[in-house]
């Protein structure tokens, strides 16, 4: 098993170190170097079911999540964009594709209704810590259902700023 | 309420105003406000107070601005104990589940204020150095700024290593992570008192807190002080509603 284990890390690894954007030496003066930092550990380290994907620009991710629970057989794709003011200001986070988690707090636009995401980001997190936030609270859903003001969303475009939004609890 | 965002909320407030002479409470409040008497028994006690931006950051701020002049006259020993506690920190916040990716930046920036900007400081001596770390607190985006994102996870570290901060907790938070979580971490929420203790125990600080809140006719200043401050570590601040300005024998 740990043999495997390790097989399995040491592929992915190598991969991972082929992104372009690690391909050259990290620079704490680049001002790119936070963001590298965050994507070399998301791609060597990935959480469970948690995959994610850069094209040519470092600041655009897609997250791919396979679903648990209620969500068993679904995959979902997140995408996570930082502005040039990231991490003073949250990236822009939501679901993109087809498949739009049906959640309580997942409008279907693919807006997510999280107060990390707005007025409890702190700059102490990371683009994988909303990730995982995200994936946690698809994972604990009892059931399916969309936000109760769902039909505000339809038309609206996913990812503007939530600095004005009002959360309801803890995390929504 | 209305004039204390009026002079606070503008972008071109500066991060830490000029030093002013403490009759510039006096244009803040006027004649009328119930704020005055307390202003009139503060003006007996401190000479001078400089106006921090009120972004939700002003208590962070105002106490790195304060510990970092204090710095300045301390002995050498000061200094080496805090920048030991910085340089410790990064593991134990690691350890205590934070992103090493995300705050070894402010880490670093937060060592090299101490150890090159500081130091610097500390040679130029007088004005030159205090001038030197007035620069360095009001740059917008500049590296104080990492330093005071810096110091909310080192608050909330200070919370959870004792369980005495528990007792203080309101009722409505669930433990300290909870706590820590929505009033420390996310930037712009302000410190309350439990923030304040934790954060003077942590830099072993000795913080006073003048309270200023216009319920007091006869002009009484509630004074609390906070941590030891055995080493001389000083900080000085005017609590108003909301808001907290740094004061000056």
């Amino acid at each position: 098993m740990a043999s495997t284990n390790s097989s399995t890390k040491s592929k992915s690894s190598a991969r991972a170190l082929k992104s372009p954007h690690l391909a050259q030496p990290l620079s704490p003066t680049s001002s790119n170097y936070r963001l590298q930092q965050e994507l070399r550990s998301f791609l060597l380290s990935p959480p469970p079911d948690l995959k994610v994907s850069v094209g040519r620009n470092l600041r655009i991710w897609h997250v791919k999540l396979t679903g648990r629970n209620v969500y068993e057989g679904e995959v979902f794709t997140l995408r996570i964009k930082y502005s040039n003011t990231y991490p003073r200001d949250p990236p822009s986070v939501y679901f993109v594709g087809d498949n739009i988690p049906e959640h309580e707090h997942v409008y279907s636009n693919g807006d997510i209704c999280l107060s990390l995401l707005g007025s409890g980001w702190s700059p102490n997190l990371t683009g994988q810590g909303i990730a995982v936030s995200i994936q946690s609270i698809l994972n604990s859903a009892g059931r399916k259902c969309r936000p109760i003001d769902n039909s505000g969303s339809v038309g609206r475009k996913p990812g503007e700023s939530q600095k004005d939004w009002i959360y309801h609890d803890d995390n929504c | 309420m209305d004039e204390i965002e009026s002079i606070n909320e503008a972008s071109s407030t500066p991060l830490v105003s000029q030093l002013y002479p403490i009759s510039h409470l006096n244009t803040i409040f006027p004649p009328s406000s119930p704020f005055r008497p307390q202003i009139s028994t503060l003006s007996s006690t401190f000479t001078s107070l400089r106006i921090i931006k009120g972004d939700g950051s002003c208590f962070y701020r105002a106490f790195l601005y304060a510990i970092l002049t204090s710095l300045l006259t301390s002995p050498p020993s000061v200094l080496h104990r805090l920048t030991t506690y910085i340089k410790t920190s990064l593991s134990l916040l690691g350890d205590a589940g934070y992103s090493k990716d995300a705050l070894e930046m402010f880490h670093d920036e937060f060592v090299e204020l101490l150890e090159v900007t500081v130091k610097d400081c500390r040679e130029k001596g007088g004005q030159e150095g205090m001038d030197g770390i007035h620069k360095v607190m009001t740059e917008e985006g500049g590296s104080a700024e990492y330093c005071c994102w810096y110091m909310r996870p080192l608050c909330s570290l200070q919370l959870k290593s004792d369980p005495k901060y528990s007792s203080f907790l309101p009722s409505s938070y669930s433990d300290i992570s909870d706590f820590c979580k929505r009033e420390v971490e996310p930037t712009g929420r302000e410190c309350d008192q439990l923030q304040v203790i934790a954060l003077a125990e942590a830099f072993e600080a000795r913080v006073e807190v003048s309270y200023v809140d216009g319920h007091d006719k006869e002009g009484k200043v509630t004074k609390h002080t906070f941590g030891e401050g055995t080493d001389g570590l000083m900080v000085n601040v005017m609590y108003r509603p909301g808001h907290y300005d740094l004061l000056y024998p």
